[in-house]
């Protein structure tokens, strides 16, 4: 037998002796969440089912109307007519501006599949939408609160091929916006302020895209390319129209935080570049690290510590000023703020040791930024909310040892909405002031790409709705 | 309703074992892996209905166990705090066979893919798909499964190589010709 074969026969045990044997309590955890939760039927399963004939069913002999019956009706479909567009045109001017504070609605998410519409008020939610044979998560709601958006995969047990759909809070008239389905789940999705398109880049690779998709209808989407093969890598609408983007650059090694407009022009510059570190995975140089298909390297298969830096940039609600992180000589990660023209450098949130501060979201009233703190002899995650008036910081929430999926402002800045990464993956939300946080009693997941939705938007257009105020 | 959970939960017991297995060595953490069994198999019992073919329940589990896997990977990759990964097996008895080498060199090896590298090898060797089955599941074309796995088996036959030949022997416990 050949060393061939014998790797062959013996990886087996091996791969078993590495592995390592599950806990014996394992199981009951896993049946006791399947106990609660209600299978499928089957016949939402197309594979299941045997096509029946459509029968066209004609009824003999129809009604002959009067030329008078015809005049009535005519008017009397006018005048509702008239007054479904009266209705329209008074809900149409209360919607919420897309940057500000704005009244709590519902929060959306997604489980199992299926996307959730849920009132964080009486805890109760219901599932808006759910195809039998496609995977759907990653919902978020526009700025105006009338749409939401969210994910599709073409395959539902596959990880590959996805759609962008939007559907109305009910679940009702959905489209699906994707001409050709993206390769992936995105990096990031946000909603442009108008509410006109939903802005993507296509993953986390230095390849990356930055694509505008129009949010009414099936489109080829838009690329908007900052020139000079710099890879846009986060974004950030800028009040109070979105006509420009607050965004981390990459060219090379060499990260920087810029402003653009939205068709590509007018790049400025905020924080200079400057280059990362190499990359971590067994210290190979750069030159020795490729893909085995030969593809470009993630972004973050280099030392995710340094390339962290600019990646929760968000502007404040007025346009006036950005918050982001960097890293210090001592090896921490501090929060700043600076005009929008890169003048007034400030640190927030400093606190002597060894922590980092990650994932800064301005509250809508521009008068606090929630933030992570990340303590490494701890190994646990907290939530920290810094006001800007005093600098003061009020810690919020438990401790989370397992890590957060990101974090939120409420529409009015009172509350902040997390999701955990415990088995659980609870939905959390917490007394921005440092009360008592609350658990609706949804089971939710918490997709990677959640985070982008919540933290790199200052209007906080993620999962909560927003509502025009009373 | 009850009778199907109870159908479901004695196959549960019977695959849980290898699916835990299965996740730690794709994702390198009991944590995450228990997290993503526990993904897998909610996904499993909610859709259960869809399977046509009871028979075909592990190979379907499997799949979207480790699909759960690198969905888990995908968001520990946008964090921007790395925890460190540790080499999984500690073992608690010394080893004076050398079959601590093997598992030295393909835990290496395992460490140093990514998480479709090692989902193949795990899909392949551990839970014993067969290679279009394992490219259909992760939706990757069959070539470039083998041509993954080829740089894969490279990398451990010339780690291999690299032991006296007595010594491997006697870490399977046989004598060379």
């Amino acid at each position: 037998m050949n060393v061939d074969e014998r790797i062959e026969r013996d990886l087996p045990r091996i791969l078993t002796e590495i592995g390592g044997v599950a806990s014996a309590d394992y199981a009951d955890s896993v049946l006791s969440q399947t106990s609660h939760i209600r299978q499928r039927p089957t016949w939402v399963f197309p594979e299941r089912w045997l096509p029946a004939p459509v029968a066209e069913v004609r009824f003999p002999g129809s009604p002959v109307l009067s030329r008078r019956l015809i005049g009535v009706l005519t008017i009397v479909l006018l005048a509702v007519a008239l007054v479904a567009a009266a209705i329209y045109v008074g809900s149409h001017n209360r919607l919420p501006r897309p940057f500000g504070p704005a009244r709590n609605g519902s929060i959306t998410y997604a489980v199992a599949g299926d996307i959730y519409v849920g009132d964080p008020v009486s805890g109760t939610s219901v599932a808006i939408v759910g195809s039998p044979d496609a995977y759907d998560f990653g919902s978020f709601f526009s700025p105006d609160g009338t749409r939401i958006a969210f994910f599709r995969r073409i395959d539902r047990d596959t990880d590959g091929k996805t759609n962008i759909v939007v559907v109305r809070p009910d679940g009702s008239g959905e489209i699906v916006i994707t001409m050709t389905p993206l390769d992936g789940p995105p990096w990031v999705a946000q909603w442009t302020p108008d509410g006109s398109s939903i802005a993507i880049i296509t993953s986390e690779r230095l390849d990356a895209k930055l694509e505008l998709y129009n949010a009414r209808k099936a489109a080829a989407p838009r690329s908007i390319d900052p020139g000079d093969g710099m890879t846009v890598g986060s974004l950030a609408f800028e009040p109070p129209d979105g006509q420009r983007i607050l965004f981390r650059g990459q060219i090379g090694f060499k990260i920087g935080l810029y402003t653009m407009n939205m068709d590509g022009s007018d790049r400025q510059t905020l924080v200079e570049s400057f280059a990362t570190e190499h990359p971590k995975d067994n210290n190979l140089p750069l030159s020795n690290w490729q893909d085995p298909n030969g593809a470009l390297p993630d972004i973050w298969s280099y030392d995710p510590a340094a390339l962290a830096e600019l990646r929760d940039s968000a502007w404040s609600p007025d346009g006036r000023r950005v918050v982001f992180d960097r890293y210090m000589t001592d090896g921490t990660l501090r929060l700043f703020t600076e005009n929008a023209d890169g003048s007034d450098l400030r640190p927030i949130g400093f606190t002597p040791g060894d922590s980092r501060d990650a994932h800064p979201v301005w509250s809508p009233d521009g008068t606090r930024i929630a933030f992570l703190r990340y303590r490494p002899a701890e190994g646990a995650w907290s939530y920290g909310v810094v006001r800007l008036a005093d600098s003061a910081v009020i810690s919020t929430g438990p401790t989370v040892p397992g890590g957060v999926a990101g974090i939120s402002w409420s529409p009015d800045s009172e509350a902040l909405l997390a999701i955990e990464h415990t088995g659980d993956q609870r939905m959390i939300v917490l007394d921005a002031a440092g009360g008592d946080p609350r658990y609706p009693s949804w089971k939710v997941e918490a997709p990677g790409w959640w985070e982008h939705f919540s933290v790199m938007n200052a209007t906080d257009s993620g999962s909560w709705q927003r509502l025009a105020g009373p | 309703m009850q009778g199907d959970h109870d159908a479901f939960a004695e196959l549960v017991r019977g695959a849980i074992g290898r699916l835990d297995t299965a996740a730690r060595l794709v994702l390198r953490d009991p944590e995450l892996a228990r997290d993503a069994v526990q993904e897998g198999l909610i996904r499993a019992w909610r859709d259960m209905r869809k399977l046509r073919d009871p028979d075909s329940f592990d190979s379907w589990v499997h799949r979207l166990t480790i699909n759960a896997c690198i969905d888990q990977l995908r968001r520990r990759k946008r964090r921007p705090i790395e925890i460190e990964i540790t080499a999984l097996h500690t073992p608690s008895t010394p080893d004076t066979s050398g079959r601590l080498a093997d598992r030295d060199l393909v835990d290496g090896i395992m460490r140093r893919l990514d998480e479709h590298g090692r989902a193949i090898v795990v899909l392949h060797y551990y839970l014993g798909m067969p290679l279009n089955e394992v490219g259909r599941s992760l939706g990757i074309p069959t070539g470039t499964v083998k041509s993954r796995l080829h740089r894969a088996l490279v990398e451990m036959r010339s780690g291999i190589q690299e032991v006296e030949p007595v010594e491997y022997s006697a870490a399977l416990g046989r004598n060379l010709a």
